[in-house]
């Protein structure tokens, strides 16, 4: 939709249109989103601090010059509180800035503020948060998924146009698709994870949302790439991720369906029908449709939650009352800090996943779990290897079924960990996937398809999922309370 | 099947060093067993174990140089209790 002024939910490429013909200034799109902020999100929740003021970008010509960004809170944003939505981090302030942080005011992106989450990024709901809960703008009755939930909720509600969460096991997606957002989990090494506070190391990545797939390209464009601080990112160096997306599919292009994923049991008949309209769009484009086969899926989600927690119980063993955060009041000795400011500090959901994580490392049950959790793993990335030998890239669900209620799954944990069960194995294999909203149930609540694509088919899947949204429109329509 | 007692859940958080009441025992116990209840099945899984490792990786090392990325005051005023340049932490031995 071309506007000569900005509108809840211009695209950054809009934004970026208007400023370069000198329609609109910085100084209006930061008051503009300020003020959105000030108006709606007391309803939904979805920012732990708005800064005031807001933190400038350094170059206003950069990539992102202008635009304004939120960040998901287990990103150091120097001086700024890092709370990962915690107790034991309430009054942390982050002595450093995050490579991404740093890469995006580089580009001139404006950062606006902190966004709620679920607390050390361990939950589907954002419900895990020490602090609130937020809503899912669609409807403030349901959750807007997790871990990254305020991030994807603040796009959604057009009260910033994009924002920067984290993806251990679909906390990026998952909320992008309850939300009605695009959401992207990067190939494994593509985004600097350094000032990013550690859940599980060896899979987390920095993730973005945004309105549209291009959008996203854009700010992929801006962070991406090697960071001599994080030894695990990959030597790519800056490149731009839009300049192929035209709108058309590549020629020739094989797409696979995993159908133990698409009609894997529980899958919601909508999610279910809103996937294969999609799937016959892509026929319709000439697109050549296989049927792949994913075994090891069935085992994903399992091994998702032994290595996760593993690594979550080592990353965490950090936070004891000493060096920083919390501290109990109620010590004799150097013992009882350890044990207090840790059970006063940390809420239930992340004690049990440190405890599972210490379990399953610990001497005669490492075998039983750990080990095995390791050959799924491996076995997965085989089974990845090999379809993408026959196709290009794959359709997967995002979610089982669309935003629940708050408090549906209290008495059943596991069944909200389950959650995770269609985008986890991407993070086990290390490989890109991006949501993309493909649909709307009866009651109007998004649904969301991830395209998942061999390792560094960033570009892939940018094209794949910007053509597609030329021809749909879910990506335009916009919860009515936010309009 | 694993089943897990109230007296390892116990043990499990102490390990942990998080302390627990009853209520939360009671709680954690049951969560723990349901979640490793049904991440047991990976068991079953046969192979060997390969790293999925990413493209372009490559070992690297840097230069051994003494570099400021971080002011060690910074550092310091995020410690919970502190007298001076030190971390303040309660006696860990006893007089004699």
């Amino acid at each position: 939709m071309k506007t000569n002024t900005i509108t809840p939910f211009s695209t950054i490429h809009t934004l970026k249109n208007l400023l370069s013909k000198k329609k609109i200034d910085t100084k209006e799109i930061h008051d503009f989103y300020k003020e959105r902020f000030k108006k709606y999100d007391n309803e939904i929740k979805s920012s732990l601090e708005i800064f005031e003021p807001v933190v400038a970008g350094e170059n206003n010509n950069g990539l992102l010059g202008g635009i304004p960004g939120l960040i998901k809170d287990n990103i150091c944003q120097k001086g700024k509180i890092i709370s990962c939505a915690s107790k034991i981090l309430q009054n942390y302030k982050a002595p450093y800035d995050a490579t991404v942080i740093e890469r995006l005011k580089k580009e001139g992106a404006v950062i606006i503020g902190r966004a709620n989450m679920d607390e050390f990024a361990m939950g589907s709901s954002t419900e895990t948060s020490a602090l609130f809960k937020t809503k899912n703008p669609w409807d403030f009755t349901k959750v807007p998924g997790g871990s990254s939930g305020g991030s994807a909720a603040a796009v959604a509600a057009g009260l910033v146009p994009f924002s920067l969460g984290s993806d251990t096991g679909g906390s990026v997606r998952q909320p992008a698709a309850f939300c009605g957002v695009v959401g992207l989990k990067p190939t494994y090494g593509l985004i600097s994870r350094y000032g990013l506070i550690a859940y599980a190391s060896s899979i987390d990545q920095i993730g973005i949302f945004s309105h549209t797939v291009f959008d996203n390209a854009l700010v992929f464009s801006a962070i991406s790439g090697f960071d001599e601080h994080d030894a695990t990112t990959l030597k790519k160096e800056k490149y731009d991720y839009t300049k192929h997306l035209d709108g058309k599919l590549p020629e020739n292009l094989t797409i696979g369906i995993v159908e133990e994923a698409l009609y894997a049991e529980g899958m919601n008949n909508e999610i279910v029908a809103a996937i294969e309209q999609a799937i016959s769009l892509f026929t319709k484009k000439n697109v050549t449709i296989k049927k792949i086969k994913l075994p090891m899926l069935s085992y994903t989600a399992a091994c998702y939650f032994i290595i996760s927690r593993a690594e979550a119980a080592s990353n965490l063993a950090r936070f004891d009352g000493i060096k920083y955060g919390y501290r109990t009041a109620d010590a004799k000795n150097l013992k009882d800090i350890y044990l207090n400011s840790r059970a006063e500090g940390f809420g239930q959901e992340v004690q049990t996943r440190i405890m599972v994580g210490n379990y399953v490392l610990s001497a005669g049950h490492a075998d039983e779990f750990y080990q095995h959790a390791k050959i799924v793993q491996s076995r997965l990335g085989d089974e990845f290897d090999n379809a993408f030998k026959s196709v290009d890239l794959l359709i997967m669900p995002t979610h089982p079924i669309p935003a629940f209620s708050f408090d549906t799954f209290e008495g059943n944990k596991l069944q909200m960990d389950l959650q995770d069960y269609f985008t986890c194995g991407i993070n086990l294999a290390k490989i890109p996937a991006i949501q993309v909203p493909c649909g709307f149930t009866k009651s109007n609540l998004p649904i969301g398809m991830q395209l998942v694509g061999p390792q560094c088919s960033e570009e892939l899947l940018f094209k794949v999922g910007h053509a597609f949204q030329q021809e749909t429109d879910f990506h335009l329509k916009h919860p009515e309370k936010f309009k | 099947m694993a089943t897990i007692s109230r007296e390892e859940t116990n043990r499990i958080a102490y390990l942990s060093y998080i302390r627990l009441n009853d209520k939360a025992l009671n709680e954690i116990t049951r969560q723990l067993g349901s979640v490793l209840n049904y991440a047991v099945c990976v068991r079953e899984v046969q192979g060997t174990i390969t790293p999925v490792e990413v493209l372009l990786k490559e070992n690297r090392t840097r230069k051994d140089l003494v570099d400021v990325i971080v002011n060690s005051e910074l550092l310091l005023e995020e410690v919970p209790q502190r007298e001076g340049s030190l971390i303040l932490v309660p006696m860990i031995l006893e007089h004699s």
